[in-house]
Parts: structure tokens; sequence; C-alpha cells
């Protein structure tokens, strides 16, 4: 009678454990692990583009934390984070010079607008990231189509404003484009993770 | 390179890929099959019914673990030992049938080695199952068939997790598992007729065990997928380069085999050789496609590119050996190369190899850049091949230049 026991306890367990592995585990680890091979293209960008070094990293942190404070489901998280560190992946198509702004002329201004669709172009390849692929273009585009591009575009906004004009002057850029630059839901998770001096 | 299967690739007997409606059908009879039979009390046909579903539900590539479905066929085999045989033979064709790939040859030979587990398995536990030592004789067999499913275990963690200079490892795994496979089912089989519960320690393990090696196939391929998209940076910034380093790759893994690298090794190779020149993306166009000669500053900011790139593929791979492959790509034997100027001991093969092949792409140059930016003349390839010879030894592993050139005999470069 006990080993019949172990067994059925033995059994339910391990069944339970393949079970929970399948349907939840082992897909959040792979969207970890997506986010660590996203690294190696946020290194590449930094690497092209020296004025972009360390962003990838800052947004996926920044968003990882006000995900949380949002209630974003964990897959959803996990998704905007990916996003977050391939979001300027199309700096790869952007010529040398227009990069260190030897060319700033309209036509060069408007192959770094083209960043975020090439991005998304580029990101399509990359595998398990198809559906990031979106959020990355909207993200610069129409940010207010989906909550996941809303809230990468107000982190991008803040990453940028603290690297030009400093933390506080970035918390009130988005707090005066609460509701219409913004979304209103994206802005209030991201102030609510960072104070004015740009500590999370 | 081994690729995870991807849904709907399925054949059904020798037709046409059905993708999922095939296989839903076969699915679907296999667990309504094992319902009715488990309504019905008949446990022989249950097992059958899972055993099918066990094998068809997921698709596989890698002969061990068509084992899936061995605990339940070894089971089945003493309740309805026919059943059990005809079963085993049938999934066998279907894997047989069914393989996308050359494996269908290997898919053959396990159905046969299932087939005379079962048969083996069935005839020793009828005769056992007679004695008074039954149950102890059973129980002694489970504890070796919980050992070699360990043994197997250990193997496979130690062959997944090791360094590729290590190839015994990788063996390993492989080696008698065939074997250890038809013992574990023998002795699984035997240990559930005698307590039948033991079934309840069988299958959960079995379905864990075949999850875990489902994810590590989707990790694997990810990856594979991943270096080739991140070569594809270049697509837009140096689109020659990209081009470049796709035919690297593809006689990299041919000079690979004619060193007799093992297949993950090689694998590994043309990996690396894929992305040895990724470390470009952080140079300026302007100088990679200056027609003239380049100044020395200019030359310094190209020989960057190889620890560049090193950076760039251990940003997520920090302790994959293709990292320092990358690196160690423009290194001599002579000790004069850069970026560490490594003493020809310390120079990866793998490197070596990329550095010979590199080199003769370069020399003859290719049609992929349209503009034909270059400030020295293409060279025809038996010059290139010369040219390979005369430095041989100081620049190029003299071996390795040996291996190339018999692929370049063989046409494959």
């Amino acid at each position: 009678m006990i080993w019949e026991t172990v067994a059925l306890a033995f059994g339910i367990g391990t069944g339970a454990a393949w079970l929970l592995g399948q349907r939840v585990l082992w897909p959040l680890g792979h969207w970890r692990e997506r986010a660590v091979t996203a690294r190696s293209f946020a290194r590449a960008i930094e690497l092209r583009a020296p004025q972009r070094q360390g962003a990838a990293e800052e947004r996926a942190r920044l968003v990882a934390m006000a995900s949380d404070r949002a209630g974003l489901r964990p897959s959803s998280a996990a998704r905007l984070q990916l996003a977050a560190i391939l979001a300027d992946v199309g700096y790869a198509a952007v010529p040398f010079d227009v990069l260190l702004g030897d060319a700033e002329g309209r036509a060069e201004t408007a192959v770094v607008a083209r960043h975020p669709e090439i991005g998304s172009a580029m990101v399509q390849l990359v595998p398990g990231a198809e559906s990031v692929a979106e959020v990355v273009r909207l993200n610069a585009i129409d940010p207010a189509a989906a909550q996941e591009a809303a809230m990468l575009a107000v982190a991008s906004a803040y990453v940028q404003g603290v690297r030009l004009e400093g933390a506080e002057v970035a918390c009130e850029r988005l707090r005066g484009g609460c509701g219409t630059l913004y979304d209103e839901a994206a802005v209030r998770s991201i102030l609510a993770v960072v104070d004015v001096r740009g500590r999370t | 390179m081994y690729t995870a299967p991807l849904s709907g690739e399925t054949r059904l007997f020798g037709e046409a890929r059905r993708g999922w409606s095939a296989r839903l059908g076969v699915l679907g009879v296999a667990l309504g099959s094992a319902a009715m039979a488990a309504w019905n009390g008949h446990a022989g046909v249950t097992l059958l019914g899972l055993a099918v579903f066990a094998d068809v539900a997921r698709p596989h590539r890698l002969p061990g673990w068509q084992a899936r479905s061995l605990p339940f066929l070894a089971a089945a085999a003493f309740d309805a030992p026919l059943a059990a045989i005809v079963t085993s033979a049938g999934l066998a064709a279907y894997r047989g049938s069914g393989a996308p790939d050359n494996r269908g040859i290997e898919s053959a030979k396990w159905g046969v080695i299932e087939v005379a587990a079962l048969v083996l398995g069935s005839l020793a536990a009828r005769t056992l199952v007679e004695e008074r030592a039954a149950r102890a004789a059973a129980a002694y067999i489970l504890v070796a068939s919980v050992l070699l499913a360990l043994m197997t275990l250990w193997s496979w963690v130690r062959a997944r997790t090791d360094l590729f200079e290590t190839r015994a490892c990788v063996a390993e795994f492989g080696r008698y598992l065939p074997l250890k496979v038809a013992i574990a089912a023998i002795a699984g089989g035997a240990a559930t007729y005698a307590e039948p519960v033991v079934l309840l320690l069988l299958l959960p393990g079995a379905l864990l065990l075949a999850g875990l090696h489902d994810r590590d196939e989707t990790r694997r391929s990810e990856r594979a997928a991943m270096l080739q998209a991140l070569g594809g940076i270049l697509r837009y910034a140096h689109p020659y380069t990209l081009a470049h380093m796709r035919r690297v790759s593809m006689i990299a893994d041919r000079v690979g085999a004619e060193l007799k690298m093992g297949p993950r090794h090689r694998a590994k190779l043309a990996e690396a050789a894929l992305l040895h020149d990724i470390g470009k993306v952080a140079v300026d166009e302007r100088i990679l496609e200056k027609p003239s000669r380049l100044t020395d500053d200019e030359y310094i900011a190209v020989q960057r590119h190889s620890e560049m790139g090193a950076a760039i593929v251990a940003a997520s791979l920090p302790k994959d050996p293709i990292v320092r492959w990358i690196r160690s790509h423009h290194e001599r034997m002579d000790g004069t190369g850069y970026p560490d100027r490594l003493p020809s001991a310390r120079i990866p093969v793998e490197s070596r190899v990329i550095s010979v092949i590199d080199a003769y792409d370069a020399m003859t140059g290719s049609n992929d850049d349209p503009l034909g930016r270059r400030y020295q003349p293409r060279v025809a390839p038996s010059q290139a091949r010369l040219e390979l010879r005369r430095h041989a030894g100081t620049q190029f592993d003299p071996q390795v230049v040996a291996a190339f050139e018999r692929v370049l005999e063989e046409g494959h470069a």
C-alpha cells in the first residue's frame, strides 16, 4: 500500500510538473531567453551608433518595472521587454555619415525617420520575435494602436529625454504630453517607477 | 544543424505532407481507442492507444526519443503481445515514411529494435510470472532500468553542456543507446507486469523527459535561426559582406568534414563562419567601400571588426566557443596576426579554417558587389590557391590549406 501511494504521488507530481512546464514555465523561459539572445542585436547597434549606448538596456529595465506596475500579463511584459531591446535595430540601415551627423539634409532625416519600419522588418527575422515586430513599428508610428507600443513609446521618450535634457525635463515633457502625445496609462506607469532625479 | 520540427510537418504512410489534418486524425483514433479500452478495463489496448498518442503527438527527429512510446508498448506487451508488436511495427513504418530528411532509415532501424525488445520482454515476463521469485526479480530489474535511464540522462546532460572540444561527451550520449533503451524497456515492462502501479512511475517520467527534450530542440533551433538573423543585420549596412559570410559558412562546413569534425562541431563552425565579419556593422561603410588603399587609421578601424564581432556575439552567448573563434579569425600562424597576436598553438583550429576560406573568397572576389569596389584586382582561383600554399605555415595552417584544397577539388566550393 505504501509503495502504491508513493508511486501515485510521484506520478501525479511528475505529471503536474510536466503540465506546469509545458503551459507556464517553459514559454516564459523562452521569452526570457529570447531577450538574452536579442542583446546581440542591441550590442551591434551600440557599436555602430555609440550615441545609442545603453539605451536598449535602460528601456528594457524601465518597461519591465512599468509592466509590473501596469499589471500586464507575464507574456505581454516579456514581449514588451524584447521589443524594448530590439527597438533600435533599424539603425543598422542608417548610413554612417548620417549617424555621425555629417549629413543633415532632408533626405538624411527621412532615412533616420524610417528606421522603425526597417527595424520591424529585421525583427520579423528574429526567431520567436515575430509578434514583437509590430510593437517595434507601432511605437514610433502609431503608439495608440497597442498597449505595448504605447508603453514602449513612453519609455523611449523618457530615456531619450534624460540623455538630452535631464530627468526633470524628461518627466515634465511626459506629463505635458499625457493623454495627447502619450498614452495616459503608460505615462502614469512610467512616472510611477522613476523620480525626477532619473532614478528607478 | 538540427532544427526543431515545424508544426504540421509530417507525412502519413508515404503520402504527401498533410499537416495537422493527418496527425489529428491519428491522434483522435489513438485517444478514442484508449478511452474506450480503459472504460472496458482492457489495460493492454489502453496502453497501446497511449503509445500511439505519445509517439505521434509531437514530431521528432532524433532516434533516441522515439523511446517515448516504449514504456507504453512494453507494458502493453504483457497483456496483448501480438497487438503490441503490430502497433510497434506500424509506428516504425509511420516514422520511416514520415521522416522528412534522411532519418527514414534510422527510424526503421529503431522500429526493429523496439519490436525485438517487445518480443524479448513478453517472453521473459511470461516465464518469470510463474515463479515465486517473480516479484523479487521484477524489483531487481526495475532498479537496473532506473539506473540505465539515469546513465542515459547523465550522458545527455553532459553532451548538452560540454564544450565541443570534448567530443567524447557528445559521442557518449549515443553510445550503446539502443541497447540501453531496449534493456530499460524490457525491465520497465516486466516491472509493470509484476507491479502495475510502476506504470505511474514510467508514464509521467517519460512525458517529462520528452517535454525537456522538445524544449531543448526548440532552444537549439531558435538559437541557430537567431544567429542567421543577426548576420542579416548586414543586409542593409554591407550587403556584399553578408553574401561573403554566407559563402564562407557553406565552405567551412565542408572543410570541417575534411578535418573529420563531428556534425555538431561542424554546425558550430558554420555558425562562427556565418558571423565572422558581423563586426563590420560597426565600421564606417565609406572605409569599407574605399577603392584606394586605406590610411593607417582606417586600417586600424577595419582591424577592430574581429573583436567587435566577438563582442556582439558575446552579448547573448558569452560562454559559447564561437566568440573566441570569431575574435581570432585574423590571427596568423607566425604570431603577427590581430587582435591578440596569438602564437599558433593558441589559435583555435576553427579560426584557422575561417581564415583560409576568408582569404580565398577575398582574393577571388564575387559578383555580389555590383560596383566592384576593391583596390586590389580579383585573382583567378588557381592563383588564389597558389597564394594560400605560399603563405601556409606563416599566415595559414598547412593542414587546413590542404583540407581546403581537397574541398575545392571535389567541387564543393
